[in-house]
């Protein structure tokens, strides 16, 4: 509210009601009484306006520009933007890429909460591509005939930005398939900037790895790439590499054997392992995956019978809790192709070989969300990333 | 806090008089601050909502502090997976009234800083007005249009792929 000249002048007039009688507290008063009855001549306050509007998915918002010039100017104001991303938070999507191979454009289907899936196209990029992080609105995609090639797109509202190439040769010089291992995207919704990181093992000439880990990361202020190297030995599962999970300035990413997580401070471009708790890691059965829950890391572990949902509540002092038990007994035969996606407070989003599922926290309610007809080769879960809509011009 | 069996008053722009237990006032966050400042001795005068929407908000935040205070008993139990749907559905009934009363609903609730409110009647109008077109929704919030047609035209072919059907 501090941003909005708006809402220091609502607050100013609550201090005048208290303030002893004087003309000036009855012109107030007067003045928001008419507020309530000149809207039905006509004028709208743009308080309301405001709150409205922030409640609009996107493609609804650009469409609604052409209204007014007070409607058109909106979706560039700061502090609409604030509270619109504030909102749209606490609605996390999937995104899955349904994209066939033969098809010359990529296209998405994305599902929330409320309605089954929605296409959505990334057709305005001119390119096929396959998703490989999505952050805070944000999506960073690799060209699939172009090998080195990197877009960050917004795909509400079909910004885009297409990433100088880097004049080091190693984008190319990735072990062992000239792709990066790990692609991480870094978000600042506040000032609306972000980094993208490529990192994998270097080959030498000779099409071995000297053991060096390469990582590249692009600075969307600066526009620039910066490379640094470091020495490790970690492995990644296909789920892993497609869970990474941007808090506190750092990127993170689970590792195959689950022990830690691998930890990319971007304040300091170091990398680092967290260690996990012996409750988190071991137990008869349990697969574990990395999620985001409220800017905080979030680990939910399957077993035959039981979701479990910890959250890492003090990063600093590495403290996890348990913070729901989920009995899997309504999905019984789903549980061992299920994988959680994304999350909020409130509910979780999950995808098996054909289905994205919601259950809910409260109610316990569990609900097929979106499937799919036909039959398709990979598995719905294997391109599903955690999504929300955000304005985030990435230009 | 009071014990729920205090009353408060509120005054609307009107000059009527409601009662509301303590319970319900908490679901406004302005009117906490100010008894929290002033006391509860005094009534709260409300000058920017008039009686018509003071009514709708009164029933709005006793039902909510009702199902508040049958959840607390139980730690629950009582409520249960299907009261939460249930009030969901009120909640629903609740905001089907005309535009002019919805509107000033919105109003209340901001002013009033009742989340819950503010969130569900915004949502309402905002799902009002997805699908329709911009003359559509000039009619609805009785908006003057101050674009001339060449700087509309303009626009629209800006933003095309929002006219697309999905």
């Amino acid at each position: 509210m501090s941003n909005c000249p708006l809402g220091r002048h609502i607050i100013h007039h609550q201090l005048l009601i208290f303030s002893p009688r004087s003309t000036c507290l009855r012109f107030v008063c007067a003045f928001e009484v008419s507020i309530m009855n000149m809207r039905r001549d006509g004028v709208f306050p743009e308080e309301v306006v405001i709150q409205i509007l922030a409640r609009l998915p996107i493609k609804s918002l650009f469409r609604s520009k052409t209204v007014c010039k007070l409607w058109y100017r909106l979706p560039s104001d700061k502090y609409f933007i604030q509270l619109y991303n504030e909102i749209s938070s606490e609605n996390s999507m999937i995104l899955l890429d349904i994209s066939d191979a033969s098809e010359s454009k990529s296209s998405l289907i994305c599902v929330d909460k409320v309605r089954g899936g929605s296409e959505l196209s990334l057709a305005f990029l001119n390119d096929r591509v396959k998703v490989r992080a999505s952050c805070c609105g944000l999506l960073c995609c690799s060209s699939i005939p172009d090998k080195g090639v990197y877009y960050v797109c917004n795909p509400m509202t079909r910004e885009f930005k297409l990433l100088p190439r880097s004049r080091e040769r190693p984008v190319t010089r990735f072990y062992p398939d000239g792709e990066a291992t790990l692609v991480g995207l870094a978000c600042d919704l506040t000032y609306q900037k972000f980094k993208v990181v490529l990192a994998g093992y270097h080959r030498t000439f000779g099409h071995r790895s000297d053991g060096s880990f390469i990582c590249l990361v692009f600075d969307s202020e600066l526009n620039k790439w910066r490379k640094f190297t470091s020495f490790q030995d970690d492995h990644f599962s296909h789920m892993n590499k497609n869970q990474v999970v941007f808090v506190n300035n750092a990127l993170h990413w689970l590792t195959v054997n689950s022990a830690y997580i691998l930890v990319l401070d971007l304040s300091c471009d170091n990398w680092k392992k967290m260690q996990l708790p012996y409750d988190v890691i071991y137990g008869m059965g349990h697969r574990i995956y990395l999620l985001e829950l409220n800017g905080c890391l979030s680990i939910i572990q399957i077993s035959e019978s039981w979701m479990n949902i910890w959250v890492l509540n003090d990063y600093w002092k590495e403290e996890w809790s348990m913070v729901d038990k989920v009995s899997l007994r309504c999905i019984r035969g789903m549980v061992p192709g299920i994988f959680p996606i994304s999350q909020t407070t409130e509910y979780i989003l999950l995808a098996t070989h054909k289905q994205v599922l919601v259950y809910h926290h409260r109610t316990r309610i569990w609900k097929e969300m979106y499937s799919v007809k036909y039959s398709s080769t990979l598995p719905l879960w294997f391109s599903a990333h955690a999504y929300r809509s955000a304005l985030f011009t990435c230009n | 806090m009071a014990s729920s069996s205090k009353t408060i008053t509120v005054v609307s722009s009107d000059g009527d008089e409601f009662e509301m237990t303590m319970k319900a006032a908490e679901q406004s966050k302005l009117i906490t601050h100010m008894l929290d400042e002033f006391g509860v001795s005094d009534k709260v005068p409300l000058y920017n909502v008039n009686s018509e929407t003071m009514a709708k908000v009164m029933e709005y935040c006793k039902k909510h502090a009702d199902h508040e205070a049958a959840k607390e008993e139980d730690g629950g139990a009582a409520i249960g997976a299907g009261g939460e749907e249930e009030l969901k559905k009120w909640d629903d009934e609740f905001l089907k009234v005309e535009n002019g009363l919805l509107f000033n609903i919105i109003l209340a609730a901001n002013y009033l800083e009742i989340k819950s409110l503010l969130d569900s009647s915004c949502q309402a109008v905002a799902d009002m007005i997805k699908g329709k077109t911009p003359e559509q929704i000039r009619e609805i919030f009785n908006i003057k249009n101050d674009f001339t047609p060449e700087e509309e035209a303009k626009l629209r072919s800006e933003n095309e792929w929002a006219f697309q059907e999905d």
